[in-house]
């Protein structure tokens, strides 16, 4: 038997489930900070149906997968890989904790590693990209404890209240999630 | 007002896409992977047949109907033949950033228009489109793209490692920025050249 890799201390990796799941998904979106953090478009409200229909519509090997608390079951948010590029064995890893009360207390750092030792073990990728927003301090401390390397920055692309921002460009590369793991 | 010519140079000319007869052209140049891969970005990559190269550029021609997209034919001032074509997509407006793209065919005419496109599109987004930034994506390997923009003056901003797999290995993707104020300084001096 090989150890179930979609499970951690803290959170699990689960299937969304669109009745019960996307009505909860729809209401993180009433929190406009969660949508900053998440996005550079400007943030949008989105019925549970219009978000099935969007999941279903997701090009080949788009994969999300629900954040689930072990202790009780709630879902918390999601994390995704999208953008996949066979020949290079790259995808882009995308997440969002929608329930405020669990930022910072490390379930969206397990969930990340967790869908790394997916994305390197399970789906056989070298690269993994993402890209935080130079405000979002929170997670880019958190990708750093996954082990992914700032490759650089988008200087000034966003604006937001009067400010630009950077967007920054993480990797994480299969050689170094070895050494990590 | 500044009525400086939008759409030419001395020698070139930035023109309307012809559906008709382009696609053809684009068409010759995908044997080079590297255009083949602006062209299209679904996998395996491969040289496109003329209708395939016609279907992409439909895209775009509609994508420019609802701006998220624009894309210009690059010809000779003085001919109809085509050059090569620049694009600017991934246009976020409420942030006033975009990435473009410049694709010359052949190698002579790179020597010959690159530097000229390359002034021109920077002059349609920035001036026309009123980015605040824009950005390119290079291949480790295209020494004479990253020649082009290291020589305008644009940032190295971001080295993807390994994002790109080619003749049996990776390579890096390497992006180049320039923002509004560094683009003041180019279009200086590139009128002092001029």
């Amino acid at each position: 038997m090989i150890a179930p890799i979609l499970t951690g201390k803290l959170v699990r990796l689960d299937v969304l489930n669109a009745e019960e799941d996307l009505e909860q998904w729809a209401g993180w979106f009433r929190n406009g900070e969660f949508q900053r953090l998440l996005d550079d478009t400007p943030a949008a409200l989105y019925t549970p149906a219009q978000i099935k229909e969007w999941l279903e519509k997701a090009p080949a090997g788009y994969t999300i997968f629900g954040i689930r608390t072990l202790c009780d079951d709630r879902l918390i948010g999601f994390v995704e890989l999208s953008g996949f590029r066979w020949s290079a064995r790259s995808a882009w890893v995308g997440i969002g904790i929608g329930l405020r009360e669990f930022w910072g207390g490390g379930y969206g750092t397990e969930a990340m590693r967790l869908v790394c030792k997916y994305a390197f073990e399970t789906v056989n990728l070298n690269r993994i990209n993402l890209n935080v927003f130079e405000y979002n301090e929170r997670a880019y401390r958190s990708y750093v404890k996954c082990g992914f390397k700032e490759e650089g920055r988008s200087r000034q692309a966003m604006l937001r209240d009067g400010k630009r921002w950077d967007v920054i460009y993480m990797g994480l590369l299969r050689e170094e999630w070895q050494a990590v793991d | 007002m500044n009525y400086r010519p939008l759409f030419e140079d001395r020698d070139l000319r930035l023109a309307s896409i012809d559906l008709e007869k382009d696609p053809k052209v684009i068409a010759g140049w995908t044997s080079d992977l590297t255009v083949a891969r602006r062209l299209r970005s679904d996998e395996p990559v491969r040289p496109l047949a003329a209708h395939e190269v016609r279907k992409v550029l439909d895209e775009w021609v509609k994508e420019r109907e609802k701006h998220d997209t624009y894309v210009f034919a690059l010809r000779p001032r003085e001919s109809d033949d085509l050059v090569g074509y620049y694009r600017i997509d991934s246009l976020t407006w409420v942030h006033g950033s975009a990435s473009f793209e410049l694709v010359i065919g052949k190698a002579d005419d790179w020597a010959a228009y690159a530097t000229a496109a390359l002034e021109l599109g920077l002059q349609f987004a920035f001036d026309e489109l009123n980015m605040f930034r824009v950005k390119v994506r290079v291949e480790e390997f295209d020494a004479r793209a990253r020649s082009l923009y290291e020589s305008a003056n644009f940032y190295l901003e971001v080295r993807q490692r390994q994002a790109l797999y080619e003749q049996g290995r990776y390579w890096d993707v390497l992006h180049y920025g320039m923002l509004r104020p560094e683009y003041s300084v180019y279009h200086q001096q590139m009128g002092v050249a001029a």
